[in-house]
């Protein structure tokens, strides 16, 4: 029997779907602001989602990428004069270098050790952020981060002011990123880190020396979630502490397991709905973290895929029922 | 000028403390056999598999494979030398396809090279080829696209024999391939075994003696981490050490 592999297109299927999300979110949502945030937080939920999803890492270390991602970004624009594709290549450096730091000494110990150890990481970063005032703002947060113009060979595509077109660089970086993301996990690179996921043991036995792979997963998730924290700075003007608390960490990770881990287009989704609930019931309910207590519970427990593994099942009943239907009728068909 | 022996140990031993798990083994596997190391419980085996795979480091002694001194080199290091392992546990990527897991595996054998994130895992064709060929061969063509959990165990244990296969090893290492088997499974392992040893040297681990009969052509019997005897199956067979080391030595 000659074998045929499933191609995987990186273009087709998924991120199309993400395609039409990222079209269709500015004209449905209250405010391209609102969309931005979204797309923002999907990208920090990416790179969390390769290292929890992908390759079985839970990491709180998260925070740490972001907050340093959007420390760098702004202190290169401000005291470099960094324009915007600079400042995003610098944040994006900076969050893969902090990673494989964080990533060398935590991927020695595994399953709940390597937690503590992400854990205590962001703990210290975020003291140590606190600290140096004269760089991060300390407590006030760092002010007055530009937002650079979009320059192209000289010439400015757009200078970025309005919400809108800050939307459409950040929907244009998100869908190339995105890709990206599809690429890694159907790579040679991305089948061994399910295979690690799945069963370290055989996969070293195999021949992998795991470490140098879960090493790789961290880096990449580093860069991500650097550009990320990077854009949050230029979206905001100004880059909080907040990026860089343990908080941070634990909102990327819940966004990501509401999503639905495993899946790229669950990290939009949990994005989408985090951000989207946030906006919308902080405003009526200043105690709503509660509710997103409450939905993270129910998520774990009724659908252990998140919210794209609810939907994906929906999509496959609704073809079955289809399928069923179609069948019957070519069936009277046939007996008439 | 190449050894007969692909396989070597010189005064191989693992101490935990006081307790020697393995003393002093001398173990020479000829290229081309398939030779078996069996021994009542406690006798060592598995502390021997254990230093040939790396993922114990002996105490004392040397292991030398194809020529090469690999006594401390790491497990997965192993099979990049051609070596390659069988887990006595079932062990397997049980929510993957019987192909990917297999593919996976020969995937294995590119070590770091597998780090390449920009192009996709189709592009090295000769990965699925592989996996298809074992496929063949342990004859799970039908289930390539069944989940290996889906698989009954006598299935999965051929798997898993299967997975070894995929990095093309020169030696196979196989840690008691019938374990947990039913009865009517055993012979199709016994035949898939000794047709792997018409193209692969094969060092096994084995309890089922008519297996172990059938099969070897070299038998290494161990008691109390040391070497007993070694021989044909014949001669192990009619041995009286042998016979009392597995009944117990009350009477000595």
């Amino acid at each position: 029997m000659k074998t045929t592999n499933n191609q995987v297109s990186i273009f087709g299927g998924v991120t199309l779907a993400a395609l039409v999300a990222v079209v269709l979110m500015p004209l449905l949502l209250p405010s391209a602001t609102l969309a931005t945030e979204i797309l923002i937080f999907a990208l920090a939920a990416l790179g969390c989602n390769l290292l929890l999803g992908y390759t079985g890492l839970l990491s709180f270390g998260q925070a740490i990428f972001f907050g340093g991602g959007a420390y760098v970004a702004s202190l290169t624009m401000i005291h470099l004069g960094f324009g915007l594709m600079g400042a995003l290549l610098a944040a994006m450096i900076a969050g893969a270098v902090l990673a494989a730091l964080v990533g060398l000494l935590a991927i020695r110990r595994t399953g709940i050790y390597f937690v503590m150890l992400t854990l205590a990481f962001t703990q210290m970063v975020y003291f140590l952020a606190y600290t140096m005032s004269d760089w991060t703002g300390g407590d006030n947060g760092l002010l007055d981060v530009p937002r650079p113009p979009l320059t192209l060979l000289g010439f400015e595509v757009s200078d970025l002011t309005s919400s809108h077109e800050f939307y459409m660089f950040v929907a244009v970086m998100f869908m190339l990123i995105f890709v990206f993301a599809r690429r890694v996990i159907h790579s040679p690179f991305g089948t061994t880190l399910i295979a690690i996921r799945e069963n370290e043991n055989r996969a070293s036995a195999v021949g992998f020396s795991t470490n140098h792979f879960k090493l790789l997963a961290f880096v990449i998730s580093g860069g991500i979630t650097g550009i990320a924290g990077a854009l949050y700075a230029m979206l905001l003007n100004f880059a909080p502490l907040s990026n860089i608390e343990l908080l941070m960490s634990e909102n990327i990770l819940i966004m990501t397991i509401i999503g639905g881990t495993g899946s790229l287009l669950g990290s939009l989704l949990g994005a989408g709905t985090i951000v989207m609930l946030g906006d919308l019931l902080s405003s009526i309910w200043p105690r709503w973290m509660i509710i997103l207590g409450i939905a993270l519970i129910a998520v774990v427990l009724f659908m252990p895929s998140g919210l794209w593994g609810g939907v994906e099942s929906l999509i496959k009943r609704w073809k079955e029922r289809r399928r069923n239907s179609a069948e019957r009728a070519a069936k009277e068909a046939e007996a008439k | 000028m190449m050894s007969d022996y692909i396989l070597e140990t010189e005064n191989l031993g693992l101490r935990y403390g006081a307790f020697a798990a393995l003393g002093s083994v001398d173990l020479k596997i000829r290229r081309g056999t398939i030779h078996t190391v069996i021994g009542p419980n406690g006798a060592g085996k598995t502390t021997l598999f254990h230093c040939l795979t790396g993922e114990r480091r002996p105490s004392n002694g040397s292991i030398r494979f194809a020529g090469k001194d690999l006594t401390r080199q790491p497990a997965h290091k192993r099979v990049a030398s051609g070596m390659s392992r069988s887990f006595q546990i079932t062990s397997l990527f049980q929510n993957l396809s019987v192909r990917e897991n297999l593919r996976l595996a020969a995937q294995g054998r590119d070590g770091l090279g597998a780090l390449a994130f920009w192009y996709s895992d189709t592009h090295r064709a000769r990965h699925l080829e592989k996996a298809d060929e074992v496929l063949e061969r342990i004859k799970l063509t039908a289930q390539a696209d069944t989940c290996a959990g889906d698989l009954s165990h006598g299935q999965q244990r051929v798997l898993e024999v299967g997975m070894s296969l995929c990095s093309d090893p020169e030696l196979l290492l196989l840690d008691e391939p019938t374990s947990g088997m039913g009865v009517d499974d055993i012979p199709v392992m016994t035949r898939l075994i000794a047709e792997l040893g018409k193209d692969h040297t094969v060092m096994l681990i084995e309890h089922n003696m008519r297996l172990v009969m059938s099969i070897s052509d070299r038998i290494t019997v161990m008691h109390q981490g040391n070497i007993l005897i070694e021989g044909e199956p014949e001669e192990v067979k009619g041995d009286e050490r042998v016979k009392k080391a597995y009944l117990g030595e009350s009477g000595s």
